[in-house]
């Protein structure tokens, strides 16, 4: 179960002649449980796309998908089928303004519940159960999602999907344009999901100290394709070329011990998840 | 001075609490100045209010000795470029050539230049190839590159940037600070809001806003390290500032490693 994909390629004009690939031949296993995967690479790369063959928004041009058991391609008469599929796998858009369009806060994040059949009581529930655990207080319920401030957007997209309670959970970008405070809240909400309700968490970043800090297993996508799928302790030191041609970077924790080791003959660990080890360890070789 | 800001006030429709409530502030010419301050703190609001798509419900802005009215907006617009916290707000045209086509119109910028000025604009973030597509067909990233690109071309005297990097890949973020010292060396002013630490540490100075309020107007390493104020605003000092003032909490000796940190918070 999970997510599979085989030689899975995508267009979004596979009519045009010579037509672009936005994805190509890429093949992948995602397990429904116990996974904390960052997917990152270059702008326009693809990981957007990548992302919406997760939960059938996309079908695959060329090649096959299976999300939960059900198989997703290109020729297929039922389609009924991919309704269940969103109910395991909730997706968070890298734009918010696509995701919500309730009138207000508070049925935005009530409307999958609904939708998969709870009784109104009920799904105000698990709604503001949601919106507390992003801490989205009452003041903004009667509030249009259209009112809100960036940010206040975006985490309200992320209350949306927590709500669908789905296995996995699929997030856009989800710290772009939050503030630091609220960024470490949200990511630090997902380890949780992850560690302790045993969900597998999926997110794109650009915040290299984020996947460092946070994920288990890191997905390079670059040139349309993915190249490297491993450990972010394998790609920071051993891919020099990859991290250079996918438009990526270090850490922060990295990049500082590593001039502090070069610099002054010191020998620190480069591969310290957060900047409170680093500063544990250099007090330490004090 | 190039921007003077006294006393402004704003609520949105509907709301009970401002979301501006009496900021005041000037800004010289050729500054490069980050807008801080928690989700919600009123930093779009303001960046609104200074090219007059809202209205303020007291005080007043001028720009350039020009106060901000219906009388003198535009004139105004010509001086001032904004890049939006959502790309999608920005474009008007269906194609990105076309996009910053009618931007240039509007200044009035003849035929003949028009071609390489859009060029130009688009090669400064490696767009050039994306020239004759829809905007609606791009990614997160590239939206938000072809939306500094429409800015760009028009070469504003001031420049507010909402976050335009929020989803660049670190090489295009990279590219584009380097796009923006270079317009500060032309003696442009920029307003950058951003949430993004390391990015306001090249600024000169840093404004906090904090629920429609400026808590804190300084050089931006002073407000950088000051503790108490980023803690409040759900801000974080930047990595390299963080280990530094921690280290030398807990009373660390060692001063080549302070230095080395120093010299990485420091340098532009
Ligand atoms: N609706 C669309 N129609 C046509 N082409 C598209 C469409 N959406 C994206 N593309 C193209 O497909 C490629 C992959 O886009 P995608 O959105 O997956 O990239 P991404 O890796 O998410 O980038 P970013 O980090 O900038 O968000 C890009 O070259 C983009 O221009
Ligand atoms: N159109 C609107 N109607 C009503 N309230 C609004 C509207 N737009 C913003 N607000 C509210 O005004 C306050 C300031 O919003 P603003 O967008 O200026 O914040 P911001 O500092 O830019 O936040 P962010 O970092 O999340 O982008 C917020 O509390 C927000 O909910
Ligand atoms: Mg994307
Ligand atoms: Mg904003």
């Amino acid at each position: 179960m999970g997510i599979s994909l085989k030689e899975v390629s995508y267009s979004y004009n596979p009519k045009r002649k010579g037509t672009k690939y936005a994805l190509k031949n890429v093949s992948l296993e995602i397990n429904e449980r116990d996974e904390m995967i960052a997917i990152i690479g270059e702008s326009g790369s693809g990981k957007s796309t990548l992302v919406s063959l997760f939960n059938a928004l996309k079908i695959p041009t060329l090649g096959e998908a299976n999300v939960m058991g059900i198989t997703i391609k290109k020729i297929r008469k039922r389609k009924e089928n991919y309704n269940s599929i969103r109910k395991h796998v909730g997706l968070v858009f890298q734009f918010s303004d696509y995701q919500l369009f309730e009138e207000t806060v508070l049925n935005d994040v009530m409307f999958a519940p609904m939708n998969f059949g709870y009784k109104k009581e009920e799904a105000k529930e698990i709604a503001i159960k949601a919106l507390n655990l992003v801490g989205i207080d009452e003041s903004f319920y009667e509030k249009s999602p259209f009112q809100l401030s960036g940010g206040e957007k975006k985490i309200v997209s992320i209350a949306g999907i927590l709500a669908m309670e789905p296995d996995i959970l699929v997030f856009d970008e989800p710290t772009a344009g939050l503030d630091p405070e609220t960024k470490k809240k949200m990511i630090e909400l997902f380890r949780v999901l992850n560690r302790d309700l045993h969900k597998t968490v999926v997110f794109i970043t650009h915040d290299m100290n984020i996947v460092m800090e946070y994920a288990k297993r890191v997905i390079v996508v670059a040139d349309r394709t993915i190249k490297y799928d491993g450990t972010k302790e394998e790609l920071f030191l051993n891919h020099l070329d990859i991290v250079k041609d996918a438009h990526i970077d270090y850490p922060d924790t990295f990049i500082i011990s590593k001039m502090i080791n070069e610099k002054l003959n010191k020998n620190i660990n480069q591969l310290l998840e957060s900047k409170e080890e680093l500063l544990e360890e250099l007090l330490k070789d004090e | 001075m190039l921007i003077e800001v006294l006393n402004l006030v704003y609520k949105y429709e509907d709301e009970t609490v401002n979301a501006l409530d009496g900021v005041s502030f000037n800004i010289d010419k050729g500054e490069w100045v980050s807008l801080i301050g928690h989700n919600g703190s009123g930093k779009s609001t303001l960046s609104k209010l200074l090219i007059g798509i809202l209205s303020a419900k007291e005080g007043t802005i001028k720009i350039d000795g020009l106060a901000l009215n219906e009388e003198n907006i535009y004139e105004i617009r010509k001086k001032i470029g904004i890049v939006y916290q959502n790309p999608d707000n920005q474009f008007v045209a269906t194609s990105i050539e076309d996009d910053i086509a009618f931007g240039l119109e509007n200044l009035e910028v003849n035929p003949q230049e028009m071609e390489k000025k859009i060029d130009d604009a688009l090669n400064l973030v490696g767009m050039i190839e994306y020239k004759y597509e829809m905007p609606s067909n791009l990614s997160g990233g590239e939206k938000q590159r072809a939306a500094i690109a429409s800015i760009l071309a028009m070469e504003p005297d001031i420049l507010i940037l909402d976050e335009s990097t929020s989803m660049l890949d670190p090489k295009g973020r990279e590219d584009f600070i380097n796009v923006v010292k270079s317009l500060k060396e032309k003696g442009k002013t920029i307003i950058m809001i951003t949430h993004n630490m390391d990015e306001a540490l090249l600024s000169d100075r840093c404004i906090v806003l904090y629920n429609g309020k400026i808590i804190r107007d300084g050089k931006t390493l002073d407000v950088l390290l000051d503790y108490d104020c980023l803690a409040k605003s759900s801000l974080e000092m930047p990595t390299s500032l963080y280990l530094f003032h921690e280290l030398k909490k807990n009373n660390y000796k060692n001063k080549e490693v302070l230095n080395l940190l120093w010299e990485l918070a420091s340098k532009k």
